[in-house]
């Protein structure tokens, strides 16, 4: 039965099957990278914002253009976003509860670091490289002073001549190494809600397919659980859908 | 069936159409006896042409320009081509250039050896494109954002229509290349084409939306394979006694 006319109470990701959505297809310079997109089956509430962008159908990943530079860490450019709702109710009332979000981006070892992390497609190396990029990501923050506020923001506070003191905060994080139709790939989950795929498409640059849940409404613990089981098996699904066609010359 | 018929009334990008090489005119030079003879497709870049190539008297020093390196040098050709799908996507410009090695006269020097006329070249790039690595000697690409030929390992050659030619692409990473072809013309002459192939403005030269690519790199060869020299007398003569030719 199609997924919109479905009578469905549990709270459920409302798109197609990852094994049946539309083709992403973009060429990463020479490499043709596709995945499985699924079109989603019901839209954001009106006051949620969601900021969009997509690379499609090329991105010169040699010349890099527009690319963020974070000299001496590693250089990103985004590729491609999407969202799914998670929602419950008929197909004429559907209420999106929870919203899972696809950030795709290009990450690439900084030069500094070239010699050490070479070859991103060797598991071991490959996998020092995410711990320490997962790193540097999480310190982000802990280089700018965060003052916080009565009303639970923060502060932030550049160029001040006593930073607060920051932790140091070096993490090992859990890598998972797969396999996705023949191309390596690396996963782990950096906070619960999130789910992140690195694979190398060079020697040093990666794709990341990072899969984050934010709930739109307060959810039970039961709720919490589905949706987690539900998010990650969704995500594993359009995963699974990865190809990486190289071309010869490279 | 629609986006067919609309790609054979507007043109396709993946289709894109350049000058039509067999049906451009013929161009002839005389440069002091050496014949140049070349297909001439009409400009149809958009920038002006000031360069209008004609016979010359290559020995004559007047005309050139003196180089920092003492040598002369002067453009006899120029000349870009639009290649135009849905709208005009990129282009082919072509550079003529005549080296005369005037400071070299008197000495053992010959650019028909061929560890003279690689010298010339290595010496010419490292001019060209030496300051954007911030490099200051010939044979070191210093920051490597631009790659260019600095050993012999690095040059290519091809015979065209009885001509050795030297072949050399230069390029920034991921940006469209720079395609030189080379070959003496005497003892102490060079002639260097040096075609820029570009996408305009909105167009990656890589992306696969357009054949840009494909369709410059093979006008190129085209147009190299319609290029004629014969060399004067005096030129064949110095051709024939070096030692170690291209």
């Amino acid at each position: 039965m199609l997924p919109f006319i479905q009578s469905n109470h549990a709270l459920a990701i409302q798109a197609e099957q990852p094994g049946k959505g539309s083709w992403y297809e973009l060429w990463l310079f020479k490499t043709r990278l596709r995945f499985r997109s699924p079109k989603r089956c019901c839209s954001l509430p009106k006051n949620r914002f969601y900021a969009s962008w997509d690379k499609r159908p090329f991105l010169n990943t040699e010349a890099k253009p527009r690319y963020y530079k974070n000299e001496g860490k590693y250089s990103c450019v985004e590729v491609y976003s999407a969202y799914w709702p998670l929602a419950t109710g008929r197909w004429f009332a559907k209420k999106p509860k929870a919203l899972l979000e696809l950030d795709l981006k290009v990450f690439e070892v900084c030069e500094g670091h070239l010699a050490e992390f070479h070859d991103l497609y060797q598991e071991d190396i490959g996998r020092a490289w995410v711990n320490k990029l997962y790193n540097l990501l999480s310190n982000e923050y802990g280089e700018v002073t965060l003052i916080p506020e009565e009303n639970g923001l923060f502060e932030m506070v550049f160029n001040d001549e006593e930073p607060m003191p920051t932790v140091a905060k070096h993490k090992e994080f859990d890598i998972d190494v797969l396999s996705l139709n023949g191309n390596v790939a690396y996963r782990l989950s950096p906070s619960p809600n999130k789910v992140d795929y690195i694979v190398p498409f060079a020697n040093g640059e990666t794709l990341r397919f990072s899969f984050i849940l934010t709930a739109i409404e307060p959810l039970s613990d039961d709720e919490t659980r589905v949706v987690l089981q539900e998010a990650a098996d969704f995500a594993n699904g359009i995963m699974q859908t990865l190809h990486l066609d190289y071309s010869n010359s490279q | 069936m629609m986006y067919n018929l609309l790609d054979k009334l507007l043109g396709s990008d993946k289709d894109l159409k350049g000058p039509n090489l067999a049906r451009a005119p013929w161009l002839a030079l005389d440069f002091s006896g050496t014949k140049l003879r070349y297909r001439d497709p009409m400009h149809t870049a958009m920038f002006p042409v000031n360069t209008f190539a004609e016979d010359r008297d290559i020995y004559n020093p007047d005309g050139y320009e003196r180089q920092k390196r003492g040598h002369l040098a002067r453009q006899f050709y120029i000349k870009g081509w639009d290649f135009k799908g849905r709208a005009c996507r990129g282009g082919v410009r072509l550079s003529g250039r005549l080296f005369y090695y005037e400071n070299e006269l008197g000495k053992n020097f010959n650019c028909f050896e061929k560890a003279d006329f690689e010298q010339q070249i290595f010496e010419f790039c490292h001019a060209v494109w030496g300051w954007l690595n911030e490099t200051e000697k010939v044979g070191d690409l210093g920051t490597k954002r631009y790659i260019y030929p600095i050993d012999s390992r690095d040059l290519d050659y091809l015979d065209i229509n009885g001509t050795r030619w030297c072949y050399f692409a230069s390029q920034a990473k991921g940006s469209p290349p720079e395609i030189e072809y080379a070959c003496p013309l005497s003892s102490h002459h060079i002639l260097l084409l040096y075609f820029t192939l570009q996408g305009y403005s909105g167009t990656d030269f890589y992306s696969p939306e357009t054949n840009l690519e494909q369709v410059t790199f093979q006008y190129v060869k085209d147009f190299m394979a319609n290029f004629y020299i014969e060399l004067s007398d005096e030129a064949k003569a110095q051709q024939a006694v070096a030692k170690q030719p291209l």
